[in-house]
């Protein structure tokens, strides 16, 4: 397998765009990130775009207006993780040296569905019965609260933290701070969780150049290298099971930080999928930095704020930068490979040198979710 | 094209049987082959793949496992209702609408039974049915 890094990163701000096209809200990540390489287009010589609402073809109508045509573009649909797993394909085919200069775009645009709650997966039998997105993870917040004694007031910390940092990240879709207060007080949409336990929707792209190693020197970027892309899947369980634990998110970190050596201590900074505010306590634990019920310790100590030991979510995460849902594993890349290369403005965490990123989700009846994708990189 | 009032509309075809008495019954599946019970009931065992499989009423009472009120509901849903998942003694997990008094609600682990109610109403106005569960009045 050929070493493979990063040379190019672009995103524009996630936001609502109803006026805007889908590709209009495509290509300026796509050129930003060929500039931001000190490449050309015809440098590029495949695409992997990840979209989970989309619709057919979305890597090729984004590029359209660029001219990016006659190349294979290969589109990802997984939920969540459709643009994390783009970006382990991406990587993928340069190490096993089938190119050499690769372009990953994530892009969605949810302003197309309306608003509110996101509609459910057809012919779940769940989903047919009441089960929405919010109400899963209200499941396992309210578990978890039963089991670990964790009150609304601590996992309102999260949504607090979040937006703290949110508000020094311009690419933000929120970028105003909360109180305690407002977090408590904020309109219900699944009890426990009120409005600011959970993230908005929004339209976004994001996007990344890949190169092969042996091809960087050529580059007048800095690289950040790949460590390892890791991608599994839920585990279909008949019986019970513990919600409280992110099984598929255990199961893929053990998998990675076996294949890459790296220690979840290693980690200088991470983006994880915050998608509701239980979600960044129990990713902590599945993700080794803490032990499993002291995750919210590990909030209130400072250490996962900017300037404490692992610091989480720098962008603001899901819950304050937004989550247009196939573009958010491609936008957590772009923010680490920014933290990595001291391109973090206000929000950066001083001389990071290993990153992490992490997306889940996709909810199937009898899974803890359809997809996870992991990755961890180096300076 | 109507359906009369008399044919009631389930969420879930083919999941709600009645005894002998009248007692409505959730009904699973069990694998023929290896025995392991599911709901509703695949087409396939997905831990053996055998084919067969028989119509398994499932346990009737069961534990709260876990459960929200939702607020933001999607449309055509009315709102606020309670969802949960429910641990039922013979080892399935069911999600299901939780018929609760949402000014009082239960505890987790609080002992639920089977009731079968209104979920929600379509668009022509008529009632669809489902499994719902409800905390365990004790006998006085
Ligand atoms: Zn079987």
């Amino acid at each position: 397998m050929r070493k493979v890094a990063v040379i190019g990163a672009a995103m524009g701000r996630i936001g609502r765009y109803p006026e805007l096209m889908f590709q209009d809200l495509g290509w300026p990540a796509v050129k930003g990130a060929i500039e931001d390489a000190g490449l050309e287009r015809n440098d590029i010589e495949a695409v992997y775009c990840g979209s989970a609402y989309g619709g057919r073809l979305a890597g090729q109508r984004a590029l359209r207006p660029l001219g990016m045509t006659g190349i294979p573009v290969v589109n990802c649909e997984n939920a969540c993780s459709s643009g994390a797993t783009a970006f382990r394909e991406a990587w993928h085919a340069i190490a096993a040296g089938r190119y050499d200069r690769v372009l990953v775009l994530g892009i969605d645009k949810l302003s197309m569905l309306g608003g509110g709650v996101l509609p459910g997966q057809p012919e779940d039998w769940e989903v047919d019965v009441g089960l929405t997105m919010p109400a899963l993870y209200a499941m396992r917040a309210r578990r978890y609260m039963h089991d670990f004694g964790l009150t609304r007031e601590q996992l309102s910390r999260v949504s607090v933290k979040a937006r703290r940092h949110g508000a020094l990240n311009p690419y933000a879709q929120y970028q105003k701070p909360v109180t305690l207060e407002e977090v408590m007080a904020a309109r219900p949409v699944a009890d426990p969780f009120g409005l600011l336990h959970c993230c908005p929707t929004g339209d976004g792209a994001a996007a990344l150049v890949l190169c092969a190693g042996e091809l960087v020197a050529q580059s007048t970027i800095r690289p950040v290298w790949v460590a390892g892309a890791e991608l599994t899947s839920g585990r279909f369980v008949t019986g019970f099971r513990d919600i409280t634990t992110a099984e598929i998110t255990a199961r893929g970190a053990h998998e990675i930080y076996e294949e890459t050596g790296v220690d979840p201590q290693d980690v200088d900074v991470a983006e994880v999928h915050d998608a509701f505010a239980i979600a960044e306590l129990m990713y902590y634990e599945a993700l080794g930095f803490c032990k499993k019920g002291e995750a919210i310790h590990l909030l209130e100590s400072g250490a996962t704020s900017l300037g404490g030991r692992i610091p989480v979510n720098m962008s603001g995460g899901l819950l304050s930068k937004g989550h247009p849902v196939g573009a958010t594993g491609a936008a957590q890349i772009v923010e680490v490979i920014w933290q990595l290369r001291g391109q973090a403005g206000a929000r950066q965490v001083e001389g990071a040198k290993v990153g992490l990123t992490h997306c889940t989700g996709g909810g199937i009846a009898g899974l803890d979710h359809g997809a996870c994708a992991i990755t961890i990189f180096k300076t | 094209m109507s359906i009369s009032a008399s044919e009631p509309r389930y969420a879930l075809a083919g999941t709600i049987g009645f005894e002998e008495a009248q007692e409505p019954r959730l009904m699973g599946g069990q694998c023929v082959q290896c025995g392991v019970k599911v709901f509703p009931k695949p087409k396939i065992c997905s831990v053996c793949w055998g084919v067969e499989q028989r119509e398994a009423p499932l346990a009737t009472r069961g534990k709260l496992y876990s459960f929200s009120v939702v607020h933001a509901a999607r449309k055509g849903w009315p709102s606020p209702y309670a969802i949960a998942y429910v641990d039922l003694e013979d080892g399935v997990r069911i999600c299901a609408p939780l018929e609760a008094d949402l000014a009082h609600l239960p505890a987790l682990d609080t002992q639920v039974e089977l009731v079968v109610g209104t979920l929600r109403t379509d668009a022509d106005g008529g009632a669809v049915l489902s499994h719902r569960f409800k905390p365990l009045q004790e006998a006085r």
